[in-house]
């Protein structure tokens, strides 16, 4: 009798604790933990920071880029034309292209007589695709408008729109400010070379001789 | 039995010495304290005692050791009985960074600077890797040994770049120690470090608790708590985590002076490190160094809950993966391409 | 007082008891202290560099160290085969064995602690683990758990025989409300250690050659396999250099256990081929590299065939009655079963789980010679505290040492 009695308590206890705790029955509202990405989505408010410590990005060298991306807001990148020492170009070559054109070698290719142009084909580009023929100071877009030389990027944009619109977004180039704002990115002459933009090969910067040991 | 032989040994006894059997009154604590002894039994004991004393007192402030040894000799006994990092306030962590900057001193004579900012508020860093742009140069790698002042003898990389073949994601025909002209044809470059997991193996399995993730996301090793028994590194699927098997060396005019207590600070031999995201850095709002140092800005880092942050951009627009995601480990590294 | 008096007594006698003996027992206390001083000098320089000297490396991160620590616990769980049948089922043919294979637990458990503090890259900051003054992430880690429940196995396994021996000592009978409880909880216990332990292993899914449910139980046949064979081996040599009795009924009993147990080990590994081989994925990498090689690197092929052959060999020995009912046939079939069960369970089962690593490297290990040194130096302190252990309990139990 003791013993039976013993056993149907065994019974009830597990009976009893399975129930309250085995999802079934009545429905237990639990907090749903969130994912990391759900989490990260119902942050959709653009955040200040308080990184007094740190200094602040002297913004005199930048240009803002009013991205037309949707979702993108508005940041900084390099001016150019502060970084190049003759400009503009015209105070000293202040003869119209047209005449330049008309001189005979060696005159003709004096200045800039290095830069080779190996940028998509002969029948894509020339010197003037991107150069204003009538202003060595500006660019031109494929249309004819004129450009800044700081405003570059918009022209590279013309053929490379994929890259343009990465750009914008933070996934293409590198950035100046570290992550935090104002954001500031490099322009796109910064890194590539608008006359031979293509990256040569190169060996790494590193071999661990004391891996290979392993 | 014998209890006529015992109480006769009682008499003869007078001493009070603990060899005979004792009465209810003379307890263990009278046999002691109020033993009777000779005079010269006394002395002799009295002195010993001294000189025990005044050993042990010497060896704990060591008369002819000098002023400064003596101070490192404190500082140190200090340091090896701080608390977790985790357990520290505000007045103990800068008690310990105080005891750190000062020993530095003392033994290189330059001023390291150890900060211990805490997390941003509303910061949780995120990492993307472009694997179309990176070619394999290893200038990250580079730059993140000498930002964290890494062990050279044993040539310490928190990050490996693997040269993977094309046609399958397959790490095991990898080669991650390569030297030859990059980009090799046939193959694309990932690299790997601390992914920063939101969901952690190694700092659930860490019997001390010496490494745990951190508000802003990033995980986090407490070095002087870190007792070496290695199990985080057997949990990481990720191979994110370093042990110094011997004294880290790194040459004095290479040492990076701006440092953080739970990020580039020394380390010692027998314990853990790994990539910090470069607290050290990101905490004041910089890149870490291995995105600032990307040549081709395959690198991407910034605050996941910043809807305007890159990162978040990319996660939102580019074709991102992560890997082992199977594991459930959540990792805060995410690769995507152009 | 009279009671310090006698335990004081009981202390010297018991140091009496260890120190005296025969020119042999004297040849192997001193080889045995010999192996420990020689340890204790390699373990010095490893403290002095850093655990370099070893083999281990940042893709093998453990190495001999810990694969003896994971043999041995199960060897010190398997006191529980001599525990329960003495107690809770009143076998009286175990009643001689089972103060000894308390002390091999006691002995096995000293070996694992020893091992663990030698592996820590800190040991000086062990302390760290201490709850309320240290941080003790329980119960979170299961090396937290493994904490525990060791150190209160040892607890229970010091504390029980103790109460035993001491009140045999002093001619008196123990009460069996003191140390029943003790002993049932200890059962329940042993089986904690080995399956925490196992766990310890089979809770990381970044290593999936552990990450299977399979191993737990596959910890405790092969622990009842390898700590009773080394028991009857003991218990052997024991009832032959000494006056202890010990019945041939007591042994074939622990043989019996011995056998199933190997059976079920060997059903369970046929199990884990089974599922490694018969349709691999990337995750049977490290059963590959194990048992036939992976990218040309095979060191440890030879090592686990061979304890598999010792393993089979064995189990089949002990199968047929009229060879397990051979004493010196049932004697070889332990030892193979316990190398063997080494082999596998120590540095088969630790190293093949870092190979290949998480981006699929294959790096072998080696243990490098100040290993092998504290190793056997760890084992030869686990011989030697048995060996004192047990002299004192057959003094006791044989009735020479009395209060």
């Amino acid at each position: 009798m003791k013993k039976m009695l013993f056993v149907v308590m065994i019974l009830l206890v597990v009976f009893l604790l399975g129930l309250n705790f085995a999802p079934i029955g009545e429905h237990h509202e639990q907090e749903h933990e969130l994912h990391l990405l759900e989490h990260i989505r119902q942050h959709t408010t653009p955040l200040t920071y308080d990184l007094s410590a740190t200094q602040p990005l002297d913004t005199t060298g930048f240009i803002a880029v009013h991205s037309n991306v949707p979702g993108v807001a508005n940041f900084l990148t390099e001016r150019r034309i502060s970084t190049i020492s003759s400009f503009p170009c015209s105070n000293c070559h202040d003869q119209p292209l047209a005449k330049m054109k008309t001189q005979v070698a060696p005159n003709l290719q004096k200045a800039h007589w290095d830069i080779q142009l190996a940028h998509a084909s002969q029948s894509t580009m020339n010197c003037t695709t991107c150069h204003a023929e009538d202003d060595m100071n500006q660019l031109t877009t494929l249309t004819g408008e004129i450009l800044l030389l700081d405003e570059s990027f918009k022209l590279c944009g013309q053929c490379h729109s994929t890259q343009l619109k990465d750009w914008q977004g933070g996934a293409h180039g590198k950035s100046i400010n570290g992550w935090k704002p104002p954001r500031a990115a490099k322009t796109c002459v910064s890194c590539h070379n608008p006359h031979k933009p293509a990256f040569p090969k190169r060996f790494p910067a590193r071999l661990n001789t004391q891996e290979l040991g392993e | 039995m014998p209890s006529a032989k015992e109480a006769k040994k009682k008499q003869a006894c007078s001493c009070g010495s603990s060899n005979c059997s004792s009465k209810a009154s003379k307890d263990g604590y009278e046999q002691v304290m109020n033993k009777k002894m000779n005079r010269r039994a006394a002395f002799s004991n009295i002195t010993k005692g001294l000189l025990v004393g005044a050993g042990l007192a010497q060896s704990a402030c060591n008369i002819t050791a000098s002023k400064d040894e003596r101070e490192e000799s404190q500082m140190q006994w200090e340091e090896y009985f701080k608390k977790n990092y985790r357990l520290m306030d505000e007045a103990e962590k800068q008690a310990t960074v105080d005891r750190l900057t000062s020993l530095y001193e003392k033994r290189t004579g330059k001023h390291v600077n150890i900060g211990t900012t805490d997390a941003i508020d509303n910061v949780l860093y995120g990492y993307a890797f472009n694997i179309s742009k990176c070619k394999g140069y290893m200038d990250c790698v580079n730059a993140c040994v000498k930002e964290n002042n890494q062990d050279r003898s044993t040539q310490m990389q928190y990050i490996r770049i693997h040269e993977v073949e094309n046609g399958q994601l397959n790490f095991e025909t990898a080669d991650d120690n390569f030297f030859h002209e990059v980009p090799a044809a046939g193959h694309f470059y990932m690299g790997t470090q601390c992914f920063h997991c939101e969901n952690p193996p190694c700092v659930d399995v860490c019997p001390v608790g010496a490494t745990w993730q951190e508000e802003d996301g990033i995980v986090v090793i407490d070095y002087d708590w870190c007792i070496g028994c290695r199990y985080c590194m057997a949990a990481c699927p990720y191979d994110g985590r370093r042990f110094n098997w011997k004294e880290p060396e790194v040459p004095e005019p290479e040492v990076n002076l701006v440092q953080h207590y739970l990020g580039n600070r020394l380390r010692k031999k027998g314990v853990m490190e790994k990539c910090t995201f470069c607290i050290q850095r990101s905490r004041k709002g910089d890149n870490p160094a291995c995105v600032e140092a990307c040549p081709t800005g395959a690198r991407i880092f910034g605050n996941l809950l910043d809807p305007n942050s890159q990162i978040r951009w990319v996660l939102a627009h580019k074709k991102v993966f992560r890997l082992k995601e199977d594991l459930g480990t959540e990792p805060k590294f995410w690769y995507f391409m152009d | 007082m009279k009671q310090l008096k006698t335990f004081g007594r009981f202390i010297k006698d018991g140091v009496n008891i260890a120190i005296t003996g025969n020119a042999a027992y004297h040849l192997w206390m001193g080889a045995l202290t010999l192996l420990m001083l020689i340890a204790t000098y390699a373990y010095s320089i490893q403290i002095k560099e850093g655990l370099i000297v070893t083999g281990m490396n940042d893709r093998i991160s453990w190495g001999l160290y810990i694969s003896n620590f994971t043999f041995l616990v199960g060897v010190a769980a398997a006191a529980v085969m001599l525990i329960l049948p003495t107690y809770i089922l009143k076998d009286v043919n175990f009643k001689q064995a089972v103060l000894i294979g308390e002390g091999l637990a006691v002995a096995a458990l000293l070996m694992c602690l020893a091992f663990v503090i030698i592996d820590l890259g800190g040991p000086a900051r062990a302390w760290h683990l201490i709850p309320v003054i240290g941080y003790f992430n329980f119960p979170d880690s299961m090396l937290a758990w493994d904490v525990i429940v060791l150190n209160g196995y040892l607890f229970l396994n010091i504390t029980i025989p103790f109460y035993i021996l001491y009140c045999h000592y002093r001619g008196i009978e123990p009460n069996k409300k003191i140390y029943l409880p003790g002993v049932f909880l200890s059962v329940f216990w042993a089986v904690g250690i080995h399956l925490v332990t196992a766990f310890l292993y089979a809770g990381l899914p970044a290593r999936p050659f552990w990450n299977s449910s399979l191993l737990g139980p596959r910890f405790l046949a092969s622990a009842f396999a390898a700590g009773p064979a080394l028991i009857i081996l003991i218990l052997e040599f024991i009832r032959k250099f000494s006056e202890f009795k010990i019945s041939d009924t007591t042994l074939r009993k622990i043989a019996m256990i011995v056998t199933v147990a190997a059976q079920i080990n060997l059903i369970m590994l046929f199990s884990e081929l089974f599922k490694e081989f018969y349709a691999p994925t990337h995750h049977s990498q490290s059963a590959i590299y194990l048992f036939f090689g992976l990218d040309g690197k095979d060191s440890l092929v030879p090592w686990i065939w061979s304890g598999i052959l010792f393993n089979v060999a064995a189990t089949l020995m002990l199968t047929f009655h009229f060879i397990r009912n051979n004493f010196r046939y049932m004697s070889l079939a332990c030892g193979l079963l316990f190398v063997g069960i080494w082999i596998e369970k120590g540095l088969g089962l630790i190293v093949p789980g870092f190979i290949p690593g998480p981006w699929g490297k294959v790096v072998e290990y080696a243990p490098s010679w100040i290993e092998i040194m504290i190793t056997v130096g760890v084992w030869a302190m686990g011989a030697f505290i048995f060996t004192v252990l047990a002299k004192v309990a057959i003094a006791i139990e044989t009735g020479h040492l009395r209060a």
